[in-house]
């Protein structure tokens, strides 16, 4: 079943992967103003979609995590925080080329952008606090990505609170046409991509901690030294 | 002296002034201009030049089609430029994005041929170590 609906995923992204750039060449109009950088938008906003997810994954499993101790929980939190950075690291080279096209400048530090740089240098830490924390830094780890996943109302409506330069949150529920068709299009392939992202980053950090088990346990009994 | 300056000015101005109104489109000078006042509450940025165009092609249906044949052509120009300008940007995007996709796959499946390696280590000293 679990094979299934990963090779499901697997071919609806590849098939909205293969349709997406005929839509956001062909078939989306072109935004009044903002003209052929607008394109970037179809990659970038759906990148940030699936950054906010990952965040959330990430926290709701740390807090499973921490409330139950069980270490399937900690295999999820610890794949959803790497898709953070990825998806992250996405949204923060995508933004500013965009930027650059349409501002002039490929970074201002609008609360909207500071945030999400914010956010994504949280799960930077959760990251690296995973690799190098050594034993019992799982914990630590767990309440980092609660922090995180703190900052993400901050960075949704940075656009609300203040005075930003980055576009309202508003653009996408606006979307019409053949340009709505076109983001839905990316937001699907890119959903079934994350999912199977994080499908296989889950069963590669169960599979190595299993084997750190084995390998203590062999020890253990005696069968290695 | 500035009294013969004046004079000799406005006996000038007849000279200079009508080219200017020998270019001025007859159907032009028929038009009330303030019908075509910007009014922010009524008004998008683009009616006042929708209703002129469309009283200018009542008046002159050829004069229309040359001033639309003319804003054409400016717009083709600017977004021939703009098209040139953003394309880079538009690649670079796209570019980076899959560069960091197809890293990050990269740093799973090395993560995965590590671990696969580390099985079979396991199992050879699992073997060796009781004798089968």
């Amino acid at each position: 079943m679990k094979r299934t609906i990963f090779l499901a995923a697997g071919a609806l992204a590849a098939v909205g992967f293969a349709l997406l750039p005929f839509f956001v060449f062909f078939r989306a109009e072109l935004a009044y103003d903002l003209y052929f950088n607008q394109k970037i938008f179809y990659y970038h906003v759906p990148a940030a979609f699936m950054m906010f997810l990952s965040v959330f994954i990430c926290g709701f499993a740390s807090a499973k995590f921490l409330i139950s101790r069980q270490p399937r929980w900690d295999d999820v939190a610890a794949a959803a925080g790497d898709l953070v950075v990825l998806f992250g690291a996405l949204v923060l080279t995508s933004g500013p080329i965009w930027g650059k096209a349409a501002w002039g400048q490929y970074w201002v530090w609008d609360a909207r952008l500071t945030t999400s740089l914010l956010l994504w240098m949280i799960f930077v830490a959760y990251a690296l606090l995973r690799r190098f924390g050594g034993p019992g830094s799982e914990r630590l780890a767990a309440g980092l990505a609660l922090f995180g996943t703190a900052d993400v109302p901050l960075v949704y409506f940075a656009v609300n609170f203040w005075k930003t330069q980055h576009p309202t949150n508003r653009v996408v529920p606006n979307l019409v046409g053949e340009m709505r068709t076109t983001f839905l299009i990316g937001a699907g392939a890119y959903l079934c991509f994350f999912l199977i992202l994080l499908a296989a980053r889950i069963a590669l950090g169960r599979s190595e901690r299993r084997l750190a088990e084995v390998e203590d346990l062999a020890v253990e009994i005696g069968r290695l030294e | 002296m500035p009294s013969l300056v004046l004079a000799v000015a406005l006996a000038l101005l007849p000279l200079v002034a009508a080219p200017a109104f020998a270019e001025a489109p007859a159907a032009a000078r028929a038009l009330d201009l303030a019908r075509y006042d910007f009014d922010p509450a009524k008004d998008r940025a683009a009616d006042v030049g929708t209703r002129f165009l469309a009283d200018l092609d009542s008046a002159s249906p050829a004069l229309g089609a040359a001033v639309r044949e003319k804003s054409r052509y400016d717009l083709q120009d600017e977004e021939a430029a703009k098209f040139v300008r953003q394309r880079k940007y538009v690649i670079a995007a796209y570019a980076v994005l899959w560069m960091l996709l197809a890293g990050f796959a990269m740093t799973m499946y090395r993560r995965q041929t590590r671990l696969q390696l580390a099985l079979d280590q396991l199992e050879a000293r699992l073997r060796a170590s009781s004798g089968t």
